[in-house]
């Protein structure tokens, strides 16, 4: 999962250490002020033991039972569980920020692409993990189940976030990078997900009060939502470049049963953007297509609760 | 995944010229070397060129830096296979910024290996081959106590300062803690790959040492915070850093990495 050096040209990779630059900012400013207290040491020597507890290796073999996986083995990240614990992705942020830092003088990720490293890892692992963990709590899952999403989904984005990265850089074709990257993480979440659970469930009875138990209720409901809202716009964005330019299979179908009909039924209403796209915009036109439609969708579910709120 | 810290802090540890070298000049020979091999265009033969003369360049250094040669081979077999991973892939997929492909061999299920397939993964191998020696070269000379304290003289927020300083001291304890670990689970036969034991029984006791490595941190953490205050610590403390001027030699070393990375990018 860490990108060397050389795999992103070094205009793009300035652009990521330029987007971690402002988050490490503002983690390190919430160790300071947010915290009751200074935890700026804490934190430093806590990010050590991070360092170290990613050096024990967990079995592959022990998720899946195949014989091929002999040797392979992977490490807990702990992005969303130390989000999780602290209450607050920017936790995340800042530990992975240093564990990051320090593994690249090992060799593990690269001083360019370290930017883009700690966005993956650290900045879209531990928001996305801390704020579907809320969001799961909210609807009243149950704790494991909602800690076991929370860790998978902070894989799985990442793991997307980074297909889509190398496509950018030109490195690593988008579908095949999803799919190879999300297959490879998805299974890794899996682990991460267990291993989320059992940890916090062993630190919530050695020592509870670390825990910021109460601080989850109070995350207001608009902060999860945006945070479903940046990755479904996310998701979104990079859909057009993942779609095939082949009609989809209900489309296919309805064209050959009813050819005739549907041209007269349909024919008459024009859509405002056809085929998902403003003509002659190419790409840039089908991307501006959904960011409109988001919008214009958000919009309605508002104006639908404004008017639901009245009645 | 990793070479252990006390192979790493034993090298760190021996005379020699390069290792007598300032700290913040290796980091920013360190920088200029990988910035100038990443900033490298992607297609171009004569980087191969370029990169091998860094490379001779590097590998001198380490050894006039007396590095025991095993080191040395078992860093780059460590970092080698992650590099390899997507390069070579390469010489398979069709670059989206290279307009016409030389097909060299067709393979079945539609593949093609394409001459500037391979190049642009040679070239993606040979890059990462050299910002990986530079970052070995740095960190097997200079201690990381050495590199935070150097980069601080350079200007590293104080805050990030001192949380680089915590996490570095504390390393080592939490690196002998973890072997502590692993020696009382090894004594009783404890292994992750043992099969006659339930596999969930196994997860469980990983969990454990994670859980109980997260919270002896914690405790860590909170105890040297706590003596800290108790020795007059505030937000407004500095991490103390003594004046170190950079010497003749210093200044020398410096530029004559700028004069072999302009020689290999004017002569090249």
């Amino acid at each position: 999962m860490h990108i060397p050096d050389g795999y992103i040209p070094l205009g793009q990779a300035a652009v990521y250490w330029l987007i971690a630059i402002i988050f490490i900012a503002r983690s390190v400013k919430w160790a300071r002020n947010d915290m009751n207290e200074d935890m700026i040491p804490l934190f430093g020597v806590l990010a050590a033991g991070m360092f170290v507890l990613q050096t024990i290796n967990i079995a592959a073999n022990l998720l899946i039972p195949v014989p091929m996986l002999g040797g392979v083995s992977w490490h807990v990240v702990g992005a969303a569980l130390t989000a999780i614990i602290f209450a607050s992705p920017w936790a995340a942020v800042l530990l992975m920020t240093l564990v990051l830092a320090v593994q690249s003088l090992f060799g593990d990720g690269g001083v360019t692409a370290m930017g883009a490293n700690i966005l993956n890892m650290g900045i879209i692992g531990g928001f996305m993990g801390y704020y579907s963990f809320i969001g799961f709590c909210k609807l009243s899952v149950k704790r494991q189940v909602a800690l076991f999403a929370g860790a998978w989904l902070s894989m799985i984005l990442p793991a997307l976030a980074l297909a889509f990265e190398l496509w950018l850089a030109g490195t690593f074709p988008l579908k095949q990078g999803v799919l190879l990257m999300g297959t490879f993480q998805g299974v890794a979440g899996i682990g991460e997900g267990l291993m989320t659970v059992i940890v916090f469930g062993a630190i919530i009875k050695a020592r509870p009060d670390i825990i910021a138990g109460d601080a989850h209720s109070k995350v207001s409901t608009l902060k999860v939502a945006a945070a479903g809202a940046v990755v479904f716009l996310g998701l979104a964005i990079a859909a057009p470049f993942l779609a095939s330019s082949n009609p989809d299979g209900l489309q296919q179908t309805a064209s050959v049963v009813i050819k005739n009909e549907i041209n007269s039924v349909i024919a008459p209403i024009t859509p405002i953007f056809p085929n998902y796209s403003i003509p002659g915009m190419g790409e840039k036109g089908r991307v501006a297509a959904i960011v409109i439609g988001f919008a214009a969708i958000i919009l309605i579910w508002l104006g639908a609760a404004r008017l639901m709120k009245k009645v | 995944m990793h070479i252990s810290l006390t192979e790493l802090e034993r090298e760190t540890y021996k005379k020699s010229p390069v290792h007598r070298i300032d700290g913040r000049i290796k980091i920013l020979i360190t920088l200029a070397i990988i910035v100038y091999a990443v900033a490298l265009p992607r297609m171009d033969a004569l980087n191969f060129l370029k990169l091998g003369m860094l490379e001779v360049y590097i590998i001198t250094l380490m050894l006039l830096a007396r590095l025991e040669l095993s080191y040395i081979a078992l860093r780059f077999a460590i970092a080698l296979p992650v590099g390899f991973g997507i390069a070579a892939f390469q010489p398979f997929l069709k670059q989206p910024f290279i307009a016409n492909f030389t097909v060299l061999y067709t393979l079945p299920m539609g593949f093609e290996i394409t001459r500037e397939g391979m190049l642009f993964g040679a070239v993606i191998l040979a890059k990462f081959l050299v910002c990986i020696s530079a970052v070995i070269l740095l960190s097997s000379t200079t201690s990381m106590s050495e590199l935070v304290s150097s980069a601080r003289r350079m200007g590293l927020p104080k805050e990030l300062a001192l949380l680089f300083t915590m996490m570095v001291r504390y390393l080592f304890v939490f690196w002998n803690m973890l072997g502590r670990i692993r020696t009382a689970q090894k004594t009783r036969c404890f292994d992750i790959w043992n099969k006659k034991v339930p596999r969930r029984w196994t997860l469980e006791q990983v969990g454990y040492t994670i859980s109980s490595m997260f919270v002896r941190s914690y405790e860590q953490g909170e105890r040297t915070y706590q003596s800290m205050l108790c020795r007059g610590y505030s937000a407004d403390a500095h991490v103390y850093v003594g004046r170190k001027n950079i010497g003749l030699s210093d200044a020398f070393v410096l530029s004559f990495t700028m004069v072999i990375i302009g020689a290999a990018q004017i002569l090249v």
